[in-house]
C-alpha cells in the first residue's frame, strides 16, 4: 500500500525545523532522565531557532503537530520563577542579548546590536513588536530595560500566537515581580543593575544559565513530566511502527523516516530499541549487497534531495549542508544513534570527496541514477517487511 | 593484504614537511652538491632553516631518520653552528639600520658597544631625542635565538650563542668600534662567508641521505604487496631518488618507465600508475584522506613545484602529475569518477594496485 504522501512529506524548511525538534527532545527526553542546567539550557537553545527561524516556515501537519506538543508543555508549566515555562525562554533570550548584543559602556545598544548580529534580526526571523504593558516597566532597571521594557528591543517570536502571548504575559509578570522587590531582586530570575549602572554582561549571562540550573529551578522536574506526558515520544514511535507496515513507501516518506529515526532514541528504551532494529536491519542492493538499512535509508535520500526532476534538485554544497544538519541534530549517545551518525559522516566523505555523488556513484558507475533510485527503494522496502511488528 | 608499516606511510600533517625535504635535495641534488661552492652559503642556510622550522612536523620515521641524518652531519663540527649564526646577525642588521651616531649624537637609555650588543637577546638600544630635538623616539630589539628544533641543531646553535656571548671571535663577527653603520657590518659578515672554505666538505657529506633513500627504494621493491598508502610514500621516495647519485637515478628511471598494466590502462608506465593510485587512495571518502577535487589538485600542484631536477625521472613524474592534473581540472569527479572508463571506485583502486605490484616484481634487483 502505498502512503498518504501529503502525510510524510517535508520540505527543506520542514527539515531545519525537524532537527530543531529533535534538539529539544534529547535535551529534556525520556533518554535523558536527569537532565542538568546545560541539558534545560539546550532545550532552549533548541527552542530559540524553532521558534524563530523555523517554526513558521513548517508544512508538514504531523511535524507542526509535535512540535505543538513542545510549546503546549511550556505554556502548561508553572514554574517557581512565577512564570511559565515559556517564560523561561524569556530568560533565555534575555541572557543571550546581554551576553552577544549589549554593550554597558554603550547603553544604547542599537548599533552594536546591529554588528554583532543578535538579535538584530529578531523581525526579519519572525519576531513581532511586542504587546507586554509598557507601563510596567522599569527604566531605571539596566539592561533589562533596553530588552523588554519601553525602550526594549526584543521582538519576541510571532508564532505559534499562544507562545507569543504567553512570552509576553511573562514579562509583564517579570515587571511586576522587579517593581514588588524594589532593588532586592534576589528573589526574582533577573540580573540587573539599578539607576543605569549595568552590571557586566558575563555576569548577566552566568546568573540567568543559573537559574536553569534545577538547584534553582527547583520545580524543573515537572516541566520534563509534562514534556512527557504531551505524548510526544509516543506519537512518534507509533508513527515509525506505521511506517513499517505498508508494502511500499516512496522515497519521500523515507525521508521522513530517516528524521524520525533521529527522534526515537530520544525517548524510552522501546524507542531506542526500535530504532536499533531498523538502522541495523539488514537491506540488501545490487549495488550494496548485505547492507544496512540506515546506509540505505541515507542513500536513497541523498538520491532524493539531488534528483533533478524531484521537488528539491538540490546541489551537492546543499547536500553536504543536510547531512551536517541531521548530524548536528543527534546528541544522544545510544548505539542507533552513533549508527546514523555514522553514516551520515560516510555519505558526507562521499559527497565532499565527488561532486556528482550521488547523480553519479563512484561505486555503481555503470548503473543509472534511475535504477539505482528503484533498487535502493525496493531493498528498503523488503527489509521493512522483516520489521514488521 | 600485507599490512603497511608505520615507516610506510604519511599522515597529512607532515606532508609539506616531507615536501620542503625534497625541495632542498632538488636544489642540491647529487650534481649541485658535488660542485658546489661558497657562493652557495647563504641559499643553503635558508634551506636549513626551512628544514629545521619543518622538522618538528615529521612522524614517518623513516624521513625523520633522514631528517636527523641531515643535521647530525651539520652539527659535526661547530662551523655550520657558527655560520648560521653569522647569517643570522648579517639578516637582522640588513633589516634594522641604527639611526643616529651611537656615540656622541644621542642618548642611548641603553649602552651601546655594537651593533652585535643590540642584536643579543634581552638586549635593545634606545633612541629618545633626535638630533632636530623633538622627542621623537625609536627602539631596536635585537632577536638572536637559537632554532627550537630539531634537538642536536637547537644545541649546537645555543651553544655558539652562549659561547659567544658579547664577544664573539674576530673570524666570525667583527665588533670593532669603526662597526657604526650596518652595511660596514653586512659587508664583514659577507667576507666571513666566502672565506668558510669547511662548506664544501661539509655539504658534500649530505649526498649520504641519497644512499639510505635507495636502500629504502630497494627494500620496497622487494615486497609482494604494497598498500596504497606505502604507494603514496613510494612516490614521495620516487622523488627523493631522481636527486640522488647516478645508480639512484637510473633506479628512479627503471621504476617511473617501467610497464603497468591494468584493465583500465593498458600498457602505461609506472609513475603514470602510480599517480592515479595516489589520487584513488586521496580521494577514497572511506580512507584517511577523503580528500575533494581541489585538495588534490594542491597537493599535485605542490609536488611538482619541489621537483627541481631536469633529469629524466624527474622530468617524468612532473609530467604525469601535470597530466593527473589537468584531468582533476576539468573532471570535478575524478578520480571517483574515470572519464577514460566507466569500472567502478573500488575496481579501478585494486586493479591499479595490482598492476603497480605486478610492475614492482620485474624491478626487483
Amino acid at each position: 500500500m502505498a502512503s498518504d504522501s501529503a502525510t510524510y512529506t517535508l520540505t527543506g524548511a520542514d527539515s531545519s525545523a525537524f532537527c530543531s525538534l529533535v534538539q529539544a527532545q534529547s535535551a529534556l527526553g525520556p533518554a535523558r532522565p536527569t537532565p542538568g542546567q546545560a541539558d534545560f539550557w539546550a532545550f532552549f537553545a533548541a527552542i530559540d531557532a524553532l521558534a524563530y527561524d523555523r517554526y513558521r516556515h513548517i508544512t508538514n501537519a504531523l511535524l507542526q503537530g509535535w512540535a505543538d506538543k513542545l510549546y503546549a508543555a511550556m505554556l502548561q508549566t508553572q514554574t517557581n520563577y512565577k512564570i511559565d515555562a515559556a517564560g523561561m525562554y524569556v530568560l533565555y533570550a534575555y541572557a543571550q542579548f546581554a551576553a552577544s548584543c549589549f554593550d554597558p559602556n554603550n547603553p544604547y545598544p542599537n548599533d552594536s546590536c546591529g554588528q554583532q548580529g543578535f538579535p538584530t534580526d529578531w523581525q526579519q526571523r519572525g519576531g513581532q513588536w511586542p504587546t507586554y504593558d509598557d507601563s510596567k516597566g522599569l527604566p531605571e532597571a539596566s539592561p533589562w530595560d533596553w530588552f523588554a521594557t519601553a525602550v526594549g528591543l526584543w521582538k519576541p517570536p510571532g508564532s505559534p500566537a499562544s507562545f507569543f502571548n504567553a512570552l509576553n504575559q511573562d514579562v509583564n509578570v517579570l515587571n511586576d515581580a522587579l517593581k514588588a522587590a524594589g532593588q532586592n531582586t534576589s528573589t526574582v530570575a533577573l540580573f540587573v543593575g539599578w539607576h543605569g549602572t549595568s552590571p557586566d554582561v558575563a555576569s548577566v549571562q552566568q546568573f540567568e544559565q543559573s537559574r536553569f540550573d534545577p538547584a534553582n529551578w527547583t520545580n524543573s522536574g515537572t516541566f520534563v513530566q509534562n514534556l512527557a506526558g504531551t505524548n510526544l515520544w509516543t506519537a512518534q514511535s507509533q508513527t515509525a511502527t506505521a511506517l513499517l507496515q505498508p508494502s511500499t513507501l516512496p522515497a519521500d516518506a523515507y525521508f521522513f523516516l530517516l528524521h524520525l529515526l533521529l527522534a526515537l532514541p530520544t525517548g524510552a528504551s522501546a524507542a531506542q530499541q526500535l530504532a536499533q532494529q531498523i538502522v541495523s536491519a539488514s537491506a540488501s542492493s545490487q549495488e550494496y549487497p548485505n547492507d544496512t538499512f540506515i546506509n540505505q535509508l541515507v542513500y536513497l535520500a541523498l538520491m532524493y534531495l539531488a534528483d533533478p526532476l524531484g521537488n528539491f534538485a538540490w546541489t551537492n554544497a546543499q547536500l553536504i549542508a543536510e547531512t551536517t544538519l541531521l548530524s548536528g541534530a543527534i546528541t544522544c549517545p545510544d548505539p542507533a544513534s552513533q549508527a546514523i551518525r555514522d553514516s551520515l559522516a560516510r555519505h558526507q566523505r562521499v559527497l565532499q570527496t565527488d561532486a556528482s555523488y550521488p547523480l553519479q556513484d563512484p561505486y555503481s558507475p555503470a548503473i543509472g541514477f534511475t535504477q539505482r533510485q528503484t533498487d535502493t527503494l525496493f531493498a528498503l522496502d523488503k527489509a521493512r517487511q522483516t520489521l514488521k511488528a | 593484504m600485507v599490512q603497511a608499516a608505520p615507516t610506510d606511510t604519511l599522515v597529512a600533517g607532515e606532508l609539506a614537511a616531507v615536501r620542503a625535504f625534497l625541495q632542498f635535495q632538488g636544489a642540491y641534488n647529487n650534481t649541485k652538491i658535488t660542485g658546489i661552492t661558497t657562493a652557495s652559503i647563504g641559499d643553503y642556510m635558508n634551506y636549513v632553516n626551512n628544514l629545521a622550522g619543518n622538522y618538528g612536523a615529521v612522524q614517518n620515521t623513516q624521513w625523520k631518520g633522514w631528517y636527523d641524518q641531515l643535521f647530525a652531519l651539520l652539527t659535526a663540527t661547530t662551523d655550520v653552528a657558527e655560520i648560521f649564526q653569522v647569517m643570522q646577525f648579517a639578516a637582522w642588521v640588513g633589516a634594522n639600520k641604527i639611526h643616529g651616531c651611537p656615540y656622541s649624537d644621542c642618548t642611548a637609555q641603553d649602552p651601546w658597544y655594537s651593533y652585535w650588543y643590540v642584536f643579543r637577546p634581552g638586549h635593545r638600544f634606545g633612541w629618545w631625542t633626535n638630533p632636530y630635538g623633538s622627542d621623537a623616539h625609536a627602539v631596536w630589539y635585537g632577536a638572536q635565538s637559537a632554532p627550537g628544533t630539531p634537538p642536536p641543531w637547537q644545541t649546537a646553535v645555543q651553544k655558539v650563542i652562549n659561547q659567544w656571548g658579547d664577544t664573539p671571535p674576530a673570524n666570525r663577527i667583527n665588533v670593532g668600534a669603526n662597526m657604526t653603520d650596518n652595511q660596514l657590518v653586512m659587508t664583514s659578515a659577507q667576507t666571513v662567508l666566502n672565506g668558510w672554505t669547511a662548506f664544501p666538505p661539509i655539504a658534500q657529506k649530505t649526498a649520504a641521505i641519497g644512499q639510505g633513500q635507495q636502500a629504502a627504494m630497494t627494500a620496497l621493491l622487494a615486497r609482494t604487496t604494497l598498500d596504497a598508502d606505502t604507494y603514496f610514500f613510494l612516490l614521495h621516495l620516487l622523488i627523493a631518488l631522481a636527486t640522488g647519485a647516478t645508480a639512484a637515478q637510473q633506479l628512479a628511471q627503471r621504476i617511473v618507465s617501467a610497464i603497468a598494466t591494468s584493465q583500465e590502462y593498458p600498457n602505461d608506465t609506472f609513475i603514470n600508475q602510480l599517480v592515479y593510485l595516489v589520487l584513488l587512495y586521496l580521494a577514497d571518502p572511506l580512507g584517511a584522506y577523503a580528500w575533494n577535487n581541489a585538495q588534490l589538485q594542491a597537493t599535485l600542484r605542490d609536488l611538482e613545484g619541489v621537483i627541481l631536477a631536469t633529469d629524466p625521472a624527474s622530468t617524468a613524474i612532473k609530467a604525469s602529475l601535470v597530466q593527473h592534473g589537468k584531468v582533476l581540472n576539468s573532471d570535478a569527479s575524478y578520480p571517483m569518477h574515470d572519464p577514460y572508463t566507466s569500472i567502478g571506485f573500488t575496481q579501478r583502486k585494486t586493479d591499479t594496485m595490482f598492476a603497480l605490484d605486478k610492475a614492482r616484481q620485474g624491478l626487483k634487483t
